[in-house]
């Protein structure tokens, strides 16, 4: 419990270590965007940080990087062929940034400060804490960019192949002019200095 | 040894001079706010264009962005910064709370809605102002922060209101606005297209032309800075070399075309730069300090805003480039200050002339073409004929870069034309589609040079139509008519 809250909280690999950012500002512009990256990230987290620790005590320290690396890549083409055969719809909005989870700072770092060093229980929590602080994070930045931005709440669209459900819902009444900006990159940056702001200030008060 | 304390600008030598700074500029505005209040709510009045709201409705609407900042900053003060009591209260008679809200009021086009304007003059002090840690810590204008968080969400909403004209305007002018004018019609242009519509160049001066509220007026900013001079509030050297880049390199372009001195005063009446240049880019704490950092930064300021003008689709050249120096000042300022060496002066200053020379270059080569006309922002992708008909591909630049088009012409006539790809923004392409305007194209196909363009989406509406003239030209070259 304390490993998971410490993912969450007090290390959120979004507000408080700033890694995996290019993904977040990216994708935050839809609800939908957010929790499906957050779970195919999750999903690579938990399993490279298992597989990594299992194996650590024989990667040779010098190659140990390209190791991680091309395990994740496994991953994370895995993650990948399953989401192209089961949704294509999300895949086709994910493009690049599916493929780049590869690069994801997060998993790699992870795997380097936590997973060559623990056993695999505390691993695959550590995983779990990290993924749901990273889920948690990018929901709700885009939560605020896509109400505030587009006047909607999209919990599923792309994925409706899948669930057969669309959920779409409007949120303000017709008469509200959307803040397109938000949804802008620019916009990405500032919603996630704001929130960073925030929640500093909190972790902060909380610590002291 | 000499104590050193870290503080933030403005530096000043006296002691409550903070005060007494935002006093003159209030002073110095008054003028302006009366003067908009003249050519936007008494003359419309006058025509009986507007009611008695309508009469007043340009001072409400510089009211209440200062009065909205004023109590931003006050709450944001107590809030973000902890200020109590005292430290509160002295905080905000040094913190030119109600310039920001003002200018802003000022600088914005006057049928912007007023939940926007709120909405604006919040995110001015808020985003502009205390997330830096307050006044003396903020990198940008503040108001300028608020104008551009309005003009790029809302640009839209705010133009299909009536944008920049007052009633009396919008009745008796046709064209748009001198500047965005200039960046829809072909060349470089003539007095005849970009100063007539407005009457003389006299109007320009007074200030009698469409624009943003209060930044029409290059005389009474004229007073205002000859005000502030005196009485030492702004940083002169900045203003003065602003406007005379923007003149200089103007009156090189305009002559290279063949024009007269009317090209380079139309240039510099226009578009709030006299309103830019003196009040907002001598901002005492986003300009920089030392003397040569603020020639340079007129200079730079003047470059960047003539390569706006002609390069972007930007008609407003001035209040972006102010926006984007901020950023620059600190290195400026280390500029200005290894430029007390002679050499590295005289480098700096052959650098600028450099700089200068290409500029006019590159713009003399873009926009004269004698002779055969070519449009730069057109481009053929594919070409295919199919039976009679041919099928072309053909890409414009509008707005938000290239309008991606499928056009099919048989026998020297359009039968299709359908957009495949753009980017414009969304809320002005939702007016070309309400309007219909690309059925009007293809019907009006044989008098397309005289066709109008849509009100409120003039540069998406002008780039469809240019599409259609290139293509039909590139057709006409190839298969006759």
């Amino acid at each position: 419990m304390k490993i998971i809250k410490n993912g969450i909280f007090y290390e959120n690999p979004v507000f408080v270590l700033l890694l995996g950012l290019c993904s977040t500002l990216a994708i935050t512009t839809k609800f939908e965007n957010a929790y499906l990256m957050g779970i195919c990230v999750t999903f690579v987290l938990i399993g490279s940080n298992v597989i990594i620790s299992l194996i650590r005590r024989w990667i040779p320290d010098n190659v140990k990087t390209p190791v991680f690396i091309l395990i994740i890549a496994t991953l994370v083409t895995i993650i990948e062929l399953i989401v192209k055969n089961y949704a294509n719809d999300v895949y086709e909005v994910f493009g690049i940034y599916l493929p780049l989870i590869v690069v994801n700072c997060i998993i790699l770092g992870r795997a380097i400060v936590v997973a060559s060093k623990q056993n695999v229980g505390y691993s695959a929590l550590d995983g779990l804490g990290i993924g749901l602080g990273y889920t948690l994070a990018i929901m709700l930045i885009a939560l605020i960019r896509e109400v505030f931005g587009s006047n909607t709440i999209t919990l599923m669209d792309s994925i409706s192949s899948l669930t057969g459900y669309r959920a779409i819902y409007h949120v303000f009444p017709e008469n509200f002019i959307p803040i397109s900006f938000l949804v802008s990159p620019a916009g990405a940056f500032l919603t996630l200095g704001i929130l960073m702001g925030v929640f500093n200030s909190i972790r902060k008060r909380r610590t002291t | 040894m000499k104590e050193y304390h870290e503080q933030t600008g403005p530096f000043c030598r006296d002691q409550d001079s903070t005060t007494k700074m935002m006093f003159h500029l209030v002073i110095a505005l008054l003028p302006i706010v009366l003067f908009s209040f003249y050519k936007n709510g008494l003359v419309p009045y006058q025509h009986h264009k507007v009611g008695l709201y309508g009469l007043f409705h340009p001072l409400l609407f510089i009211l209440i962005p200062t009065v909205v900042t004023y109590l931003t900053e006050w709450v944001g003060a107590r809030l973000l910064l902890q200020k109590k009591g005292l430290e509160l209260k002295d905080y905000m008679r040094h913190s030119y709370a109600l310039i920001p809200g003002l200018f802003l009021g000022l600088i914005l086009p006057l049928n912007t809605p007023i939940p926007i304007l709120l909405f604006g003059s919040v995110l001015a002090t808020l985003i502009g102002k205390l997330v830096y840690g307050g006044f003396g810590n903020n990198i940008f204008n503040p108001a300028l922060i608020g104008r551009l968080f309005i003009i790029t969400t809302y640009a839209g909403v705010i133009a299909s209101q009536g944008g920049y004209f007052n009633a009396y305007e919008l009745d008796t002018i046709s064209q748009a606005t001198p500047l965005s004018n200039l960046t829809t019609i072909e060349g470089i242009g003539s007095y005849e297209t970009l100063v007539a519509p407005y009457g003389t160049l006299w109007n320009f001066f007074t200030g009698m032309i469409p624009g943003a509220v209060g930044e029409t007026s290059a005389l009474l900013c004229l007073f205002a800075f000859l005000y502030l001079v005196w009485k030492k509030v702004i940083k002169w050297k900045i203003s003065i070399c602003y406007i005379g880049t923007v003149f200089l390199l103007t009156a090189l372009i305009g002559c290279l075309n063949g024009l007269t001195l009317w090209y380079p005063m139309f240039q510099i009446l226009s578009g709030g730069l006299f309103f830019g240049a003196i009040f907002m880019a001598t901002d005492p704490v986003t300009s920089p300090v030392t003397k040569q950092g603020q020639i340079l930064y007129g200079i730079f300021l003047g470059i960047l805003t003539v390569i706006l003008r002609y390069f972007t689709s930007y008609p407003e050249g001035v209040l972006t480039s102010i926006l984007t120096m901020n950023l620059f000042v600190f290195i400026i300022d280390k500029l200005g200050i290894q430029s007390k060496n002679k050499e590295k002066s005289l480098l700096l200053f052959a650098s600028i002339v450099i700089i200068m020379g290409i500029l006019v270059y590159q713009i003399n080569t873009l926009y004269s073409y004698h002779g055969e006309k070519v449009d730069p922002n057109f481009s053929l992708i594919e070409e295919h004929q199919v039976g009679k008909k041919v099928i072309y591909k053909v890409s414009q630049k509008g707005n938000g870069g290239p309008i991606l088009c499928e056009v099919v012409i048989q026998n020297g006539k359009i039968e299709k034309l359908e957009v495949l790809e753009h980017n414009e923004t969304p809320s002005y392409y939702s007016i070309i589609e309400k309007e219909n305007y690309l059925n009007t194209l293809i019907k009006e196909q044989m008098h397309l040079p005289e066709l109008d363009t849509v009100s409120g989406a003039t540069i998406s509406s002008n780039a469809l139509k240019k599409l259609v003239l290139n293509t039909l030209q590139e057709y006409e070259e190839h298969y006759g008519k």
